[in-house]
């Protein structure tokens, strides 16, 4: 998708705020992706074009970092973490995604609602099991309010 | 000069030098991969970890600077178990294509493999598959199987051409090299990341299984494609019963043995100097028909008295040269012009505008370039013309001319009708010896690489017959 | 004077806002600060014998001395919020519910080594803490805490957040700095270490968010203070964050020295349904395990270093008998799998092969000699990386399968899963 004067904007303001533009690479896609919900090629390819640079120094930090991603996928993004406190409450909860949701790790719901990703700690241990839905984490997740959680997504 | 100790031994080194490359110039065998004589030392590969005394951990000797005093151990057992096992990683990882691989024979991986590796594997299980025939350039093909990561590619994109032109992209051992998207690299130096590929990663579509790099036995010369001289290794076949009809220029390659040459080579120099094998002329051509070298000689003694112009060319050797100028100009006082192939685009790295070796040494010894319109008669003329079938658009003055008009040279010619009353073959550039002078007026040397073809003469021996001949005034 | 730095921060009313910080106290050490010579501050910070909170546990007053003297260029000062170590989330805290007590941190820190600017590198996963810290910042220097010339002094600071992308690597000093480049996080080759060549080359101090938020009461009360509060060469409290099978998980401050079992068993609550301890991880994942039997024990830097383990980010994560070693292991393979930048091949392709022969462990076709060769790999990843990642992996990894290889065995000669 096409960045947009916006979107353009708002990049051209956070390279000026850096002393060296290159150090808003990562914000810059980060903005495209509060946007649009990802970074395909063609956003990629014009964010190279803003920061003067080869379309590779892009690509190469898009696919480096777990929270940007390349394709669309569902409205609402689930990371469901794994590391060590959440791993036996997440086996449960990815249980109850496939079987509920139809989800499946990398996979989006059929109703396009949800996409799901397995993530590393989310620095909620003591909440665990932890996932995060779009910017928020919640935690502990249980199958009860597993469900009335997801339901305040559209 | 600084004094340290590889095993106890005591040795002389550059100072400012890496331990890596003090070793490699005294003899001390240290395996590495990532590291590259042209690149800054990455210490990614970590295959060259030894000890050195005063460090609790091993240390990359890619990366550390010599100091006076300094006691490197490359043979103690930690330094031998930790080469193993980076190598067992590697082979754990690495896909078993060594007997369709192009890089066999000559692989890094193979290599110390075989020197520094092991005997027992102690785990078997499925290899990651990654793409094995990834587009990255019009002649270069990635395996991102067996890529080890080294990123000599990346880098010499980055150090030498300057540009970031190939990514890594994913991350831990899902990483790959990549472009972003479709793109594929387009300079003139492509050819260099395949021979800069420690392993069979990078390859060559036209040499992919083409010939075995034990087969080939590599010549170094340097390249006349333009007046930089690369220094160049041409590949040529041994004698093999299936490569019977193999070409005998199958390959070159950037020679990075030597330090005054760049280390690397454009691509048309890779890739076009086989052009000098084609089209090859081997009889003596008189006006369409041909004579033998007695009845040429005859021909050239009776018109050397009447002779008036004498062209150079900037593909002629140093010595053929002086010798030419020393009959021509000295003794006959005939006019002199010189004449080579029109320039081309320069760049910023290796590719000079003017596309001939020794046109720097012409200029330096006076001779005019033949310039269109400025020569209306020339009379009866010798040509040089050794890089050529046709005549340069620039030389139509002498073409339209009358005169006796002689052309040396090793190709065919194509014109339409016979503008040459006399054609002479000649070898090649690749066929002879002799000093050329770059654009910096440093001299190098062009080893005769292959044996003249049948019916050829030397320009020499052409010049000392008419030495011979206009000995008398 | 109150023996805890934290409790009544983090639990102060609206303590996130400035104007709640202050009453309680804050800003009153800058003030007192910026009355004192930059070098009393860093012999404070030295008595207070103050040790990394972040992982490493290197003395901070000793890491303030490798920069070098002001040149008169920019200098930074970087606060490491990238928080991935698994089971630690004591900076979450900070950021979320006394962000100004970082900020005040940084800016004493700034202002006793010369630094120009700094930067708090956020993980991209905290959103909550990005609004908070933001917000902190623009009311710190609405009060004229940040900026030109500081409460009228001479010395002039700004800081900036800069959000992560989601990569644990980037805890690590040097990849944090190519991430905060615009690049991907690898660790860079030391030395030059940052205090050297840090960001964009130039001269930068990191340190960890609860490492800078100690500052201010170590300058307030005095360094020595400071250590009493702890144990000898680990001075002062600190966020203790208590997570697994316990009846109590959170944030827990408590000085350093405190007993292990104390933790667990006095404030955590002890495990649930009285089950047995199985073991713990004392410092987040990157810390070798403790069995059951070596839990009784100190938690400061020296005491869990001698006992093979580390104090590292303070996450105490505890285990029980229902917990498989398997699964603990399994998951922090994959952890590590996942998380490796790739650079350099005894990690890359190490984790890569532990990946795998973990899997093979958890399968039918396991054998004994899949946990020889796992055990094997693990020790040939140590030493010879180019960042502590490849120590990491090797030291938790190695642990987790040498002290349960009863149990480990047991599973693999009969009961597969």
């Amino acid at each position: 998708m096409r960045l947009g004067p916006v979107l353009e904007e708002k990049i051209r303001t956070l390279m000026g705020s850096y002393e060296r533009e290159e150090s808003a690479l990562i914000p810059a896609l980060m903005a495209v992706q509060a946007e649009y919900g990802c970074v395909d090629s063609e956003a990629a390819e014009e964010v190279s074009a803003l920061f003067e640079i080869t379309p590779e120094r892009v690509e190469e930090v898009l696919s480096f970092y777990s929270l940007l991603q390349r394709s669309p996928g569902g409205r609402h993004r689930i990371l469901l973490c794994r590391s060590l406190v959440c791993s036996g409450g997440a086996e449960k909860i990815l249980k109850v995604l496939q079987e509920e949701y139809s989800l499946l790790p990398g996979g989006t719901s059929p109703d396009g609602r949800f996409s799901l990703f397995l993530c590393e700690c989310l620095g909620h241990c003591e909440k665990a099991p932890a996932i995060m839905v779009d910017d928020r984490v919640y935690g502990p997740i249980e199958e009860g309010n597993l469900f009335s959680l997801l339901e305040g997504f559209k | 000069m600084v004094e340290i100790t590889f095993n106890g031994h005591p040795y002389s080194v550059e100072e400012g030098s890496t331990v890596l490359a003090a070793a490699q110039r005294v003899g001390v065998p240290i395996p590495y991969f990532c590291n590259h004589p042209l690149l800054k030392p990455a210490g990614l590969c970590r295959m060259c970890l030894v000890e050195i005394r005063g460090f609790p951990k091993l240390q990359t000797a890619c990366t550390t600077t010599v100091k006076e005093g300094m006691e490197v151990l490359t043979e103690t057992e930690s330094v031998k178990q930790a080469r193993r096992e980076i190598l067992e990683f590697h082979f754990a990882q690495h896909p078993l294509d060594c007997p369709e691989c192009d890089q066999a024979g000559a692989c890094l991986l193979q290599e110390w493999l075989y020197r520094f590796g092991f005997t027992r594997r102690r785990f078997y299980f499925q290899r990651d598959r990654k793409e094995k025939l990834v587009p990255l350039g019009e002649n270069l093909l990635l395996d991102r199987e067996r890529c080890i990561l080294c990123l000599r590619c990346l880098r010499f994109c980055d150090e030498v051409l300057g540009h970031h032109l190939l990514a890594v992209t994913e991350r831990g051992s899902r990483s790959c090299i990549a472009t972003a998207g479709e793109r594929r690299l387009e300079t003139l130096y492509n050819g260099n990341l395949a021979q800069i590929c420690p392993v069979g990663a990078i390859l060559e579509k036209d040499m992919k299984a083409r010939v075995r790099n034990w087969l080939v036995q590599s010549r170094p010369t340097g390249c006349p494609l333009c007046s930089r001289g690369c220094a160049l290794l041409v590949d040529t076949p041994k004698e093999y019963p299936y490569l019977a009809h193999y070409p005998r220029l199958v390959r070159v390659q950037a020679d990075s043995r030597g330090e005054e040459r760049s280390g690397f080579i454009c691509d048309i120099g890779r890739y076009s100097l086989k052009s000098l094998e084609e089209n090859r002329l081997s009889k003596i051509l008189q006006r369409g028909g041909e004579i033998d070298e007695a009845r040429m000689k005859e021909v050239l003694k009776e018109k050397l008295a009447a002779l008036e112009t004498v062209v150079l060319s900037s593909w002629l050797s140093l010595e053929e040269i002086d010798r030419a100028l020393l009959l021509f100009r000295d003794r006959l006082q005939l006019r002199i012009f010189s004449w080579g192939r029109g320039d081309g685009d320069g760049d910023t790295l290796l590719v000079r505008k003017e596309r001939n070796p020794n046109g720097t040494y012409l200029r330096q010894r006076s001779v005019k370039p033949l310039v269109d319109g400025e020569l209306s008669d020339p009379g009866n003329t010798l040509l040089f013309g050794d890089f050529f079938p046709d005549y340069p658009l620039f030389a139509e003055g002498i073409v339209r001319s009358g005169g006796f008009k002689a052309l040396i040279t090793p190709y065919r010619p194509s014109l339409k009708g016979e503008i040459f009353d006399l054609v002479v073959p000649v070898c090649s550039f690749l066929e002879k010896e002799g000093s050329y002078m770059d654009f910096q007026e440093k001299q190098w040397r062009a080893s005769k690489v292959f044996e003249p073809v049948e019916g050829t003469l030397r320009e020499g021996e052409i010049l000392s017959f008419l030495d011979g001949e206009g000995e008398q005034p | 004077m109150n023996d805890r730095i934290f409790e009544p921060l983090l639990n102060a009313e609206k303590g996130e806002t400035l104007e709640g910080y202050v009453r309680q106290g804050g800003y009153a050490s800058l003030r007192k600060a910026l009355e004192m010579s930059p070098g009393d501050i860093v012999e404070e910070v030295k008595n207070s014998n103050l040790r990394g909170r972040g992982g490493a546990g290197f003395p901070t007053g000793q890491k303030w001395t490798f920069l070098p003297p002001p040149d008169g260029k920019a200098r930074y000062l970087v606060a490491n919020a990238d928080e991935g170590e698994p089971g630690t989330f004591k900076d979450r805290y900070i950021l979320t519910r006394v962000p100004h007590l970082l900020l005040e941190g940084m800016i004493i820190t700034a202002y006793a080594l010369g630094l120009t600017k700094g930067y708090i590198f956020l993980r991209g996963e905290y959103t909550q803490g990005r609004e908070m810290v933001e917000r902190a910042i623009a009311e710190a220097a609405d009060a004229g805490f940040l900026g030109k010339n500081i409460l009228e002094s001479a010395f002039s600071f700004d800081v900036a957040l800069h959000s992560g992308a989601g990569a644990y690597i980037c805890g690590e000093e040097t990849a944090l700095l190519e991430s905060l480049e615009g690049k991907r996080g690898h660790p860079r080759l030391k030395p030059p270490f940052p205090a050297s060549s840090g960001l964009y080359g130039r001269p930068t101090l990191i340190n960890n968010v609860e490492t800078l938020a100690c500052i201010p009461s170590i300058v307030l009360e005095g360094g020595f203070w400071f250590a009493s509060l702890g144990s000898q060469k680990n001075g002062g409290t600190r966020l203790f964050a208590l997570s697994g099978r316990v009846l109590k998980p959170g944030l827990y401050e408590l000085p350093l020295g405190t007993n292990l079992k104390e933790l667990i068993f006095t404030h955590g609550g002890g495990i649930p349904k009285n089950r047995r301890l199985k073991g713990v991880i004392p410092g987040g994942l990157s810390a070798p395990i403790l069995t059951a039997e070596e839990c009784d024990i100190p938690l400061d830097f020296d005491s869990l270093a001698r006992a093979g383990s580390m104090l590292g980010s303070g996450a105490v994560m505890v285990f029980d008998e229902e917990d498989s070693i398997l699964r603990i292991l399994s998951s922090t393979v994959e952890f590590y799998f996942h998380e490796s930048c790739g650079q350099c091949t005894p990690c890359r392709d190490g984790t890569n092969i532990l990946k795998k022969l973990m899997e093979r462990i958890l399968s039918e076709a396991g054998r004994e000699e899949d946990y020889r060769a796992l055990v094997s790999v693990a020790r040939g990843i140590r030493g010879r990386t180019i960042c502590p990642f490849g120590d990491a992996v090797s030291m938790a990894v190695e642990a987790m399968a040498i002290k349960y290889e009863e149990e480990i065995l047991g599973f693999l000669g009969g009961n597969h899963g």
